[in-house]
């Protein structure tokens, strides 16, 4: 949503041009003085763009923790503020330093930077980022002992957890999945409510999540039984846990949310390549942001994840472009691929590639899911990467969907940008990287005539 | 069966079962899978765990859907517009500087330029620009070829944006209005087909889209209709036959005017205008129904027969010219009201012209070309006062010439309730007042001292800001084009 706001100030005429301004005038503006220190710190190349004026008009675009960047402009006659950020002060940190840049170039503002401009202030935030993250853990006791009498006490609370949840599914089955709709949101909200007081918050979301589902969805029936029966698996696999494999334990581990602490991901499994940025899936999960980063490392070829989490005042890491490439060694969580793993270091900017790396059909990408959902049932989403896809318009109520050289399609998602992608690609064969859930697929990157696009 | 029909048939079964659940189902187990069923396990587990393999088994088994491969489309090559166009372009579509009609008014000018140097939209903003002229139709006529190939195409897939191209994909049943645009005989012959079997709501409907495209052609419909069971059709039709002075009707009025009109005098020539008499029912059919309440009769009749006659007739009664007609006919406000009606009803210019000679009626000024319009308002505005007219002088189009711009400056500056009309104009101004008014404008401001008149110099200073930021813009987007 963008705000506007109007000072009155008396329009000063000097030989009909708007009189020039000075630093102290755009600091007086500022409702305080933390707007100030705010605007300064954006007040340097790297975060805009697209930056343009005339003598009544400056404008520009800033990025910040939105998904795209923050669209940016001020009236010089008003003065007048635009801008598309959430803040609600007046005028916000990037119309100040809009204004500054402006007053600095003297009354011009350079068209600034290219993509490569972001690495280095992403990798600063993501440095400082990170070593906020490990000090938390690293203070939570030296004491052994109580560190593993802490530890014990949580597993007796979620084994009490899964049996009270394992007797909850049983219910359900014998009483019927029609009579389970019929409850009201309470019913779910109430089991949801006791899993997250045994300590398993990834469960109580899914459990939120799957009451929207069932009096949304047409499918209901069958999203609940294939739902149930995976819950069903999780409790069965705690029940067992001793006998799983460590992929198997991490997989089990994020589906009922107990998180491994970073310092220990760290410290572990580590590989160092040179990474393609595939795609990148920016979401708000209630005052949650996640950020999902693709990467694929050209030596290994395989295909990680890298997420990043904000709430509130915090801001999300600058986004990596699709089609950069990254030097860096990152730290793989345990678990089922497709990977999560995090930087262990700011990675170094080593260029960008003009295509995405080589892909397949959607039957192929079917295939390698398959293998993925069969090794981990509580795996969401995979990467696909598809070549040779043509974008065909929805007709009729259907959704859009995209089709192959073999004639097979792909429903698309319901949150893509479906006229977007469609102006971008056109009728023509291009390549696409995105997310496969389900049975839909979420573009997330183009890539066409020597050009890779993020959506 | 093969193996998939399989594996569905027996999930349909397991859904059964689960719907109901298993106290009074029992679940069949998934044997074709080859997994071997949990022995004694309590019915809601075994349900439980056929839900787990029977839900991998479908999510890891599907298949992709199989369709003949869609036609490949030709890419043309274009110049795309770029560097700072594009930025203003989006300013324009993200960030509305000036407010709607302004960003309007800014984006046709940004959309005129780009075809004069035959640039298209980069297609990103595409989906963008074809939203805003969805909402707003004045930016449609010049967008086509700035879409280009790509645009064209895009727009093509999506109904709401059929106004694109002339054909309207995915549409069955062209409506009345499309049609008459394309083929108007074609569209009436539509409207024929279903004449004798349609309800009387929408016979009406139907008549009243042959505005569209009406001409002489029509009437033997029109006609038809005037002898419609239904009143509404024959309002309509009536409605419509005014607009064609060559009509059999047109005619027939004439013929009812004749004898009412009389020309007296040699030195100082006057009309004299009976009313007519209680008309007979080919009367009543042609349009001299029972007049509205408070109405005389014999005036209201008067009024539907000079506004239905051809403007051609009273030139011969009076044996002078339209702007001696308009002169003689002036004192007398039934016929003025009805041969303004008709002369704007027929969009007649020269009857527009020669009306307002005789007295001033905005309705006349907006018929005319928009040259002469400003024109006519410059003299308007000479004489009478501006606050008066404030609110239909917002309906003339911006933006204003440097003419009216100064004739509004002047009134401005003449009337004491300046204030009044500086409001009423203060959204139009900003983009109608043309440059070289802009200095005037400014000293009326510097005139009005916050003391005496704090309003009127709060609302100019406002009127000034909008200016100088839409003649900014507009040159910008006049120079950004290489």
């Amino acid at each position: 949503m963008t705000k506007i706001t109007r000072r009155v100030v008396p329009v000063r005429w000097l030989d009909g041009a708007v009189a020039r301004w000075t630093e102290r005038q755009v600091i007086e503006l500022a409702p305080d003085q933390g707007a100030v220190s705010a605007a300064r710190t954006l007040v340097r190349r790297g975060p805009w763009s697209d930056t343009g004026s005339t003598d009544a008009l400056v404008w520009g675009k800033c990025q910040g923790s939105g998904r795209t960047p923050y669209q940016v402009s001020v009236d010089l006659t008003g003065p007048a503020f635009r801008c598309s950020c959430p803040s609600r002060k007046f005028p916000c940190k990037h119309a100040l330093a809009l204004l500054l840049l402006w007053v600095a170039g003297a009354g011009s503002v350079a068209d600034v930077g290219a993509a490569s401009a972001y690495a280095p202030e992403w990798a600063d935030q993501r440095a400082s980022a990170a070593s906020t993250r490990a000090t938390p853990v690293a203070k939570a006791g030296p004491d052994a002992a109580a560190q593993a009498k802490r530890v014990e006490q949580r597993l007796t609370l979620m084994s009490a957890g899964m049996d009270d949840f394992a007797t909850w599914l049983s219910d359900l089955a014998r009483t019927g999945l029609a009579a389970a709709r019929q409850q009201p949101y309470r019913w779910w909200d109430d089991t949801a409510a006791r899993l997250v007081d045994a300590q398993l918050p990834g469960l109580a979301e899914q459990v939120r999540a799957m009451a929207s589902q069932v009096a949304r969805r047409e499918d209901w029936a069958d999203h609940l039984l294939a739902g149930v029966g995976r819950w069903w698996v999780a409790t069965r696999a705690w029940a067992d846990r001793d006998a799983l494999s460590g992929a198997e334990l991490a997989d089990l581990r994020v589906l009922l949310g107990w998180n491994q602490a970073t310092a220990d991901v760290r410290a572990t499994d580590r590989v160092g390549d040179d990474w393609v940025v595939l795609g990148v899936h920016r979401s708000e999960e209630g005052r949650i942001q996640q950020q999902r980063t693709w990467l694929r490392g050209e030596r290994t070829g395989e295909i990680v994840q890298v997420l990043d989490f904000a709430a509130g005042e915090t801001v999300l890491a600058v986004p990596q472009l699709a089609g950069a490439v990254l030097t860096a060694e990152l730290a793989r969580y345990p678990g089922s691929a497709p990977r999560r793993a995090l930087f262990v270091e700011a990675p170094a900017e080593a260029g960008s590639r003009a295509t995405l790396p080589t892909g397949g059909t959607i039957d192929a990408a079917y295939a390698r899911a398959a293998h993925q959902w069969a090794a981990s049932p509580w795996t969401e989403r995979v990467p696909a990467l598809l070549d040779h896809v043509r974008v065909v318009a929805g007709v009729g109520g259907q959704p859009a969907h995209v089709q192959d050289r073999e004639g097979d399609r792909l429903p698309l998602h319901a949150d893509s940008a479906v006229w977007l992608l469609l102006a971008l690609v056109g009728g023509e064969e291009v390549q696409l990287f995105g997310e496969l859930d389900d049975d839909r697929f979420r573009p997330l990157s183009v890539s066409a005539h020597g050009t890779v696009t993020p959506l | 069966m093969s193996a998939p029909a399989q594996l569905d048939r027996w999930w349909d079964g397991l859904r059964a079962a689960a719907l109901i659940g298993t106290s009074r189902r029992e679940p069949p187990w998934p044997v074709a899978l080859g997994v071997p069923s949990p022995a004694d396990t309590p019915r809601d587990q075994q349900l439980l765990a056929a839900a787990a393999l029977g839900g991998t088994a479908r999510r890891a088994g599907r298949r992709p859907d199989h369709h003949a491969g869609p036609e490949p489309v030709a890419t043309a090559t274009e110049s795309f517009a770029s560097g700072a166009a594009v930025q203003l372009l989006e300013l324009l579509v993200h960030q509305r500087p000036l407010g709607e009609d302004g960003r309007t008014l800014l984006l046709r000018h940004w959309v005129t330029t780009a075809e004069a140097r035959a640039v298209v939209l980069p297609h990103r903003l595409l989906p963008a620009v074809l939203e805003l002229a969805t909402r707003r139709p004045e930016l449609r006529p010049e967008l086509g070829r700035v879409l280009g190939a790509r645009g064209r195409w895009l727009a093509g897939l999506n109904p709401a944006w059929s106004w694109v191209s002339r054909r309207s994909t995915g549409d069955p049943t062209p409506s009345v209005s499309m049609l008459r645009r394309l083929d108007p005989a074609a569209g009436r012959a539509l409207v024929e087909s279903t004449w004798a079997t349609d309800a009387a709501r929408v016979r009406a409907a139907a008549l009243s889209e042959l505005t569209v495209g009406l001409s002489a052609a029509d009437q033997d419909l029109l006609e038809r209709a005037l002898g419609d069971r239904s009143a509404e059709v024959r309002a309509v039709a009536l409605r419509l036959l005014d607009r064609l002075p060559e009509s059999a009707r047109a005619v027939r009025l004439a013929e009812r005017l004749r004898p009412l009109v009389s020309r007296h005098g040699v030195l100082r020539t006057t009309l004299e205008i009976d009313l007519p008499d209680q008309p007979d029912p080919a009367g009543v059919r042609d349009g001299l129904t029972a007049p509205t309440a408070g109405r005389s009769a014999r005036g209201w009749w008067l009024h539907r027969i000079v506004a239905g006659a051809p403007l051609s007739v009273w030139p011969e009664l009076a044996r002078t010219d339209p702007t001696g007609v308009a002169r003689l006919t002036r004192p007398n406000e039934t016929v003025r009201a009805a041969l303004i009606e008709a002369a704007v009803g027929r969009a007649d210019v020269d009857w527009c012209r020669a009306l307002l000679t005789a007295g001033w009626a905005p309705q006349l000024a907006a018929t005319l070309p928009s040259a002469e319009q400003q024109a006519a308002w410059v003299e308007r505005l000479r004489a009478g006062s501006i606050a008066e007219s404030a609110h239909q002088l917002s309906q003339v189009a911006p933006p204003w010439d440097a003419g009216l711009s100064t004739a509004v400056v002047a009134a401005l500056r003449r009337d004491p309730a300046a204030g009044h009309a500086v409001r009423l104009l203060r959204d139009h101004l900003g983009l109608a007042v043309h440059a070289s008014a802009v200095p005037a404008l400014q000293r009326l401001a510097e005139d009005a001292t916050a003391a005496d008149h704090p309003t009127l110099l709060r609302d100019l200073q406002a009127v000034l800001r909008d200016t100088r930021q839409f003649h900014t813009l507009h040159r910008s987007i006049s120079e950004a084009f290489p």
